[in-house]
């Protein structure tokens, strides 16, 4: 397919492309104009648009893609860790033992020196998988940061280690009593609290960690999108966006201070009492942002015994509850609501639901508010679907962004809450390709990680820490794992005829790879990273070359051409 | 010597949409009670407070010019709560709202998590209209069950909306599937506070409208309030064993009972004793104030479910036997 060849391009890349693009699925050349594709194919055809001023690189043993796009996660939370250090246990992050855990503190630190008084925060502490077979204590930590507070937040958000400095700063003391539901693990032979501190035993912290200023969050966006960006998304969610934070957005992209794209969700009980007639959900993003519909909440967790089913958990409720399937969060009347009035407005809607009871709620809503069709209603995470239901997808026009990093880290709960035939059957995307179904496939950040190559990983994969395989016969082939990150990220947000593809007349939204996902070992697909990130025309992240060194922990931001 | 702080009184108010939750709360908020009662909600959409009524209104907290304030819990009930205990004038009750799908006994776990709080009375508001099929329904009807096995006391409210064979049908439904649970019925739309707050705790004997229907704006006193309540006084201590088993034997009737007793063994402080619907504590009160040392026990229960002659003698029994010399 020829291009006008009058037009010259800005920058034209050569090597390995796949581009999403169903008609021609690979190509040689891609050349870029005012931050658009303006063809791609062939060298000998894109090179037709060279001329003198015409940036020319060569991918080398890279693969360019388009931009990934983000199915579904919470941006907001990345605005808030900005300046928390990660503290994360492989694959996650680094910190496989405390000395780990210290080693990326003082890193931290190192980067961004605390002032006196300063909390030092980190977040994704698991002492169960350090190495050293043990948690954390204050005494690991107090040789290192004597005077500054630290508190390192468990993964599950439920829990904390403090050093002794925190301990003051909270006023918890060898003489506060535990709470009933709470943990404070004490020295031994002493009621001095040695660290660890979970669920109702936390109260005290949650009043007194420092909570960043209006102006510092706008600031933290940039940070935000860092994250992203170093990962290769172009087009990021947040969903559902507190009330507080929707004036933040606006105001980030009237600063012109977003330069990836942010769809944003009305968090539903405040769409319901708040929103107005009028607004455009449709609309491309203005500045970067796009208030694109509301979300709701219907269910909780799988891995928490809080997602909604027809059939009970093997293993009963959190509480030791029998018989336990557990409970919708929002009553049907405001979901029923919810969906009614986002039809009315043309608002999409995105509700999220893990367990089958919570998917029927949700289905019998969308009839009720008489099944329009064109919605794209996405069912976040759907990750329990029952095989009638995904009729009902097909049937109303329904998008499932399943959520196939479960597999990995939750596989082995699944099956024992839940039994094989439905732990198998968790977010089954070889059977919603087969029907014809647009799906996206996402992180849910903060709860797994950013890395869309990691979830392509488990797509493909679906291996669990013990290495079983969470259900063989919805594995599915890298290229669909591809779809659901690019071309069905863009159906998704109705931006299928801009983003999504390497095609000529889109954005210039584009990503390079370190390795080509669809030649690699199916095992190794997760090493592969985000070398370059392009959105718009425009280069917003560049890996460092690593010499001998990994990756550093805060990519550069490199400038616009 | 460790200095006396206040335990404040949590009551938890649960129960699903439409049973009468919001009603109660915008009650409590706009009467003359005399309390400075912190009412905690999910968000303020449905908290109808007459503008003239409000003193300040910043973000997540309202202050109402009669001492109470109102407070959105956005998400995080554990934060709200300790911003009000760390208030230099905290206040004399806090009601929680339970959401419509909320497990209260969670809710609850927190006022046991804090030694400064005490769950007075999970209650929970069902709607006599529906509260039988809703125990049902296919998506709610678990958690409907669970609300209602969590309460101290149920609060059937619109029963004067529904026939009296309806009325019967309810009751045989509560007593068949929350055996162990006692229920009383709003009447005419109204609630008496010291049922929902326990006794003594408000000014007045008012009523709280549960009902939007009846359109009380301010509680009337005079009606005929379908409660009994009876009371006990003894200059004598009771034996702690005997007591225990007169509070274990008080008949379903009873709603609510709360006393100030002189118990031996004793001396310098009173016990005190607070039950509502089967769940019951005697716990240690408050010093006794070098005055004279005195149990004073009030009761209340279901119109004519209380056998005043009966209790008079079981407490009775429960006295210690003579002579009680108290040594200090």
């Amino acid at each position: 397919m020829t291009t006008a060849t009058l037009l010259i391009a800005d920058v034209i890349y050569c090597g390995d492309i796949i581009t999403m693009d169903e008609k021609s699925p690979t190509a040689e050349a891609v050349a870029v104009k005012d931050g658009l594709i303006l063809a791609v194919g062939t060298k000998a055809d894109v090179l037709k648009a060279q001329g003198v001023g015409t940036q020319m690189i060569d991918l080398g043993s890279k693969t360019m893609l388009p931009g990934f796009i983000d199915g579904h996660s919470h941006f907001f939370q990345a605005a808030m860790i900005a300046d928390y250090a990660n503290v994360s246990a492989p694959p996650v992050g680094t910190a496989g033992s405390i000395a780990g855990i210290i080693a990326v503190l003082k890193d931290h630190v190192a980067k961004k020196p605390l002032k006196p008084g300063e909390w030092l925060i980190g977040y994704g502490y698991d002492g169960s998988a350090m190495s050293d077979g043990r948690d954390a204590t204050r005494d690991d930590f107090d040789p290192y940061f004597p005077s500054n507070p630290m508190v390192l937040v468990h993964v599950s958000g439920h829990g904390c280690v403090l050093n002794s400095a925190g301990f003051k700063a909270v006023g918890i003391d060898a003489s506060t009593p535990t709470p009933p539901g709470g943990v404070t693990v004490r020295k031994p032979g002493s009621n001095e609290p040695a660290g660890l501190l979970m669920e109702n035993s936390m109260f005290p912290i949650l009043l007194k960690l420092p909570k960043p200023s209006p102006q510092l969050l706008l600031e933290h966006l940039t940070i935000a999108q860092q994250m992203y960006a170093s990962n290769g998304y172009t087009t990021v969610q947040d969903a559902p966006v507190e009330p507080k934070v929707m004036p933040l957005y606006q105001k980030a992209a009237d600063e012109g201070r977003l330069f990836l794209d942010l769809n944003g969700y009305w968090e539903s009980h405040a769409f319901l009492s708040s929103s107005k007639p009028g607004a455009d959900y449709r609309s491309p993003t203005a500045n970067h942002y796009r208030l694109a519909g509301v979300k709701v909440i219907a269910d909780g967790s799988p891995q928490g015994r809080t997602a909604f089913f027809s059939k009970p958990y093997l293993t009963g409720g959190p509480g030791g509850e029998k018989n336990w399937c557990g409970t919708p969060i929002v009553p049907p009347e405001h979901l029923n609501a919810v969906v009614k009035l986002a039809y009315e407005y043309d608002a999409q809607v995105l509700v999220h639901c893990n367990g089958d009871a919570a998917i029927d709620m949700l289905l019998d809503a969308h009839q009720a508010a008489g099944a329009p069709e064109g919605r794209r209603t996405t069912v976040v995470h759907s990750q329990f679907v029952r095989r009638d239901q995904l009729d009902l997808y097909v049937k109303y026009g329904i998008n499932p962004s399943f959520f196939t990093n479960h597999a990995f880290f939750w596989g082995d709960v699944h099956i024992e809450n839940l039994g094989q035939e439905r732990a198998f059957f968790m977010s089954p995307m070889k059977t919603a390709r087969w029907l014809g179904l647009h799906m996206t496939n996402h992180s849910d950040f903060l709860v797994t990680p950013l890395d869309p190559l990691f979830i392509l990983w488990t797509a493909v994969n679906r291996t669990s820490r013990s290495g079983q395989i969470i259900g063989p016969d919805e594995r599915i082939s890298v290229l669909d794992g591809l779809k659901a990150l690019t071309i069905d990220g863009a159906h998704q947000y109705f931006e299928e005829s801009r983003k999504g593809s390497i095609t000529a007349g889109k954005l210039a939204d584009l990503v390079i790879l370190s390795a080509n996902p669809m030649k690699v070992a199916a095992s190794t697909i997760k090493d592969i990273k985000a070398e370059e990130t392009i959105k718009d025309g425009k280069s917003v992240f560049q890996r460092e070359t690593p010499a001998a060194s990994p990756p550093t922990a805060e990519p550069a931001l490199v400038g616009a051409r | 010597m460790t200095t006396e702080v206040p335990v404040i009184p949590v009551t938890i108010l649960s129960g699903y949409l439409g049973a009468g939750k919001t009603t109660l709360l915008n009650s409590m908020l706009r009467c003359d009670h005399g309390l400075r009662l912190a009412v905690l909600v999910n968000d303020f959409g449905s908290i109808n407070i007459d503008a003239a009524l409000i003193a300040s209104h910043d973000g997540e907290t309202i202050s109402l010019t009669n001492g109470c304030v109102c407070c959105s819990m956005a998400d995080n009930l554990a934060i709200t709560l300790l911003e009000l205990l760390s208030r230099d004038t905290p206040p004399d009750h806090i009601v929680i709202e339970a959401s419509g799908v909320a497990d209260p006994r969670r809710i609850a776990s927190y006022g046991a998590a804090h030694p400064r709080l005490r769950l007075d009375g999970l209650i929970v508001v069902a709607d006599a209209e529906t509260i039988r099929e809703r125990s049902v329904d296919k998506y709610v009807g678990e958690l409907v069950m669970r609300q209602l096995l969590a309460a101290d006391l149920i609060v059937l409210s619109k029963m004067d909306l529904i026939d009296e064979p309806a009325r019967v049908c309810v009751r045989e439904f509560l007593r068949e599937t929350v055996p162990h649970a006692r229920f009383l019925e709003a009447s005419h739309g109204c609630v008496p506070w010291d049922l929902l707050l326990g006794v003594g705790a408000t000014r007045s004997q008012s009523k709280v409208a549960i009902d939007s229907q009846h359109n009380h704006t301010a509680p009337s006193e005079g009606h005929h309030a379908p409660f009994s309540r009876a009371s006990f006084e003894s200059d004598r201590p009771f034996d702690r064993a005997r007591l225990r088993a007169a509070v274990e034997a008080l008949p379903e009737s009873v709603l609510r009972a709360k006393g100030v007793l002189y118990v031996v063994g004793e001396g310098t402080r009173s016990v005190a004793l607070q039950k509502v619907g089967g769940r019951w504590t005697l716990e240690k009160g408050r010093p006794w104030d070098g005055g004279s040392r005195r149990s004073q026990l009030v009761v209340i229960g279901t119109f004519g479910g209380l056998d005043t002659a009966k209790l008079a003698e079981d407490f009775s029994s429960a006295l210690a036997d003579e002579p009680t010399v108290e040594s200090d």
